[in-house]
């Protein structure tokens, strides 16, 4: 499957909750390198390599429950038609969403040659309230061909899942884009 | 031949009384027939009322839920003004008739979105409503995806390895089979086992619920290696939620202990034992030898100690969870800024 390209926005709020708040994870992971004299990683590639993943399983999550609580809208069904041929409908303003939790994980798995020697893993929990302006639907015998943001912002929280417990690691509220779904005009 | 009239105080019919008798007779035929045409014009404004009263059907109709997940039953209501005697119902926008039912039920099975048509008549006429994208269907929540991980996945008889299961959509049941000989040795979510055997053990969990099942198997996932003295461990795998499955795990023979050999001669002894351990440290030292020049050449990583990430996303049953496949990290510039 395709995975959407990355909000540089995500990235950089991940980015700085990995900084301040750091993941054990990591840490141990960098432990067992540190051991190992063959070994040329560093924790901060660990860390780069988890910026990277988390910041494309929060983007992707994003957009695609956005869409689908687009697609329960009235706004959506209203513009629902018998029409063989694609046409384009601009949503101008939705309600807010309320995006329903969802849980990007990172497996780590360290390997001498093809031994595994030890693995963890991390989960987290996602929850959002995405505002959508001007959003640009094509539509075709009733299904959605294409999906365009005009703007999106989100308000958005990211909580570390332990055992019990989950923890609280990061929040933010900003303007988003995510490259390749934008509107043209929009960035 | 004699006669005579009769007169009026004559106790005889005299003709004077026949004639008021006649003529009371006649005023109550004229006044009765009078009287009956004037009900008729009643009877006719009563038939013209009813005849113009009767009006055109005007459609209308609701449903008991108009958004779920297939398959979707919805009962419809006929709400239409003007008593309308038949009905024809397109309740999925094909253009034909799926019922003349005044309330028909019908089951959505396909995710989509159905417009819905109804079509009434009477003597009066007909009429028809339409209303597009009225029901919505949505995907039911998938089958179960079975996925586990665990603490451990080698190390030295007995090793105890605590299992997590991983699963996602909700399953409401697991069989865990620890040692890969198609027996069910857990049926608890996040199980135990202890592996008192040394050997390589395939891993499978199978998980269930409502919508469906699910297994994943891990080959060769735990590897148990001998205890460093001679030992012959016996008990079978155990499982650490309360009772024991009972299960042996014949995978591997037993270790048995090398019965020392008997020499009176004591010095002998001692030469052989020396001569064996300059041996072992001999071969023990070239062999490290080789293993750090060969570690420092291009071609040779398969020691080499590497890191993969893999992931993923759980929607928790909203959408199916996908997974991105793991890759080795690697290292990055010494001018790029990590965290």
């Amino acid at each position: 499957m395709e995975w959407m390209e990355t909000s540089p926005e995500i990235a950089e709020e991940v980015d700085v909750m990995l900084r301040k708040h750091g993941i054990s994870a990591i840490r141990q992971a960098g432990q067992f390198l540190r051991k190992s004299p063959s070994s040329t990683l560093k924790e901060g590639d660990i860390g780069r390599e988890v910026t990277r993943r988390l910041s494309k399983y929060i983007t992707h999550g994003l957009v695609q429950l956005s869409i689908e609580r687009v697609k329960e809208t009235g706004e959506y069904r209203q513009s629902l038609r018998d029409s063989s041929e694609p046409y384009t409908v601009v949503l101008h303003k939705l309600l807010p969403l309320n995006l329903p939790e969802y849980a990007p994980r990172i497996s780590f798995v360290l390997k001498a040659g093809a031994t595994e020697i030890w693995r963890t893993e991390s989960t987290f929990a996602v929850r959002s309230l995405v505002s959508l302006t001007d959003t640009r639907i094509t539509l075709q015998e009733h299904k959605l061909k294409e999906f365009r943001f005009g703007s999106l912002n989100a308000a958005m929280s990211i909580y570390l899942k332990k055992e019990q417990v989950e923890e609280a690691i990061h929040s933010f509220n900003r303007d988003l884009t995510v490259p390749g779904m934008m509107a043209a005009g929009k960035k | 031949m004699r006669g005579h009239l009769r007169g009026c105080g004559d106790s005889r019919v005299s003709p004077c009384r026949f004639f008021i008798i006649l003529l009371i007779i006649s005023i109550i035929i004229v006044v009765h027939g009078l009287s009956a045409p004037l009900q008729s014009p009643v009877s006719a404004l009563h038939t013209l009322n009813l005849t113009t009263a009767v009006r055109s059907p005007v459609a209308g109709f609701s449903a008991d839920i108009t958004t779920g997940v297939s398959p979707l039953t919805v009962h419809f209501s006929d709400t239409s003004l003007n008593n309308p005697t038949s009905w024809l119902w397109d309740l999925n926008g094909d253009g034909r008739i799926d019922s003349q039912s005044e309330t028909p039920q019908y089951i959505y099975h396909e995710p989509g979105t159905y417009t819905v048509t109804l079509t009434v008549a009477s003597s009066a006429g007909k009429d028809e409503e339409t209303r597009k994208g009225y029901i919505l269907v949505t995907k039911g929540a998938p089958g179960p995806i079975a996925d586990f991980s665990s603490d451990a996945i080698s190390g030295t008889a007995p090793l105890t390895v605590r299992f997590t299961d991983r699963s996602v959509n909700d399953p409401l049941s697991w069989e865990w089979d620890f040692n890969g000989d198609g027996r069910i040795d857990s049926k608890v979510q996040n199980p135990s086992a202890t592996y008192s055997e040394p050997g390589i053990y395939s891993v499978r969990l199978t998980v269930k619920n409502d919508a469906g099942s699910d297994e994943k198997t891990r080959l060769g996932y735990i590897s148990v290696t001998a205890m460093p003295e001679a030992a012959a461990p016996v008990s079978p795998v155990t499982t650490a939620e309360g009772t024991s499955t009972g299960t042996t795990l014949p995978l591997s023979p037993s270790i048995t202990a090398v019965p020392p050999v008997k020499n009176p001669d004591g010095r002998s002894d001692f030469s052989l034992f020396l001569l064996l351990f300059i041996t072992a440290v001999l071969i023990a030292g070239a062999y490290l030898l080789i293993r750090s020049r060969s570690s420092c050449s291009s071609g040779d990583e398969s020691r080499e100690l590497h890191l993969e990430l893999s992931g993923g996303i759980d929607f928790g049953g909203e959408l199916p969870p996908l997974v991105d496949p793991a890759e080795p990290v690697q290292p990055g510039s010494d001018k790029e800024e990590g965290t």
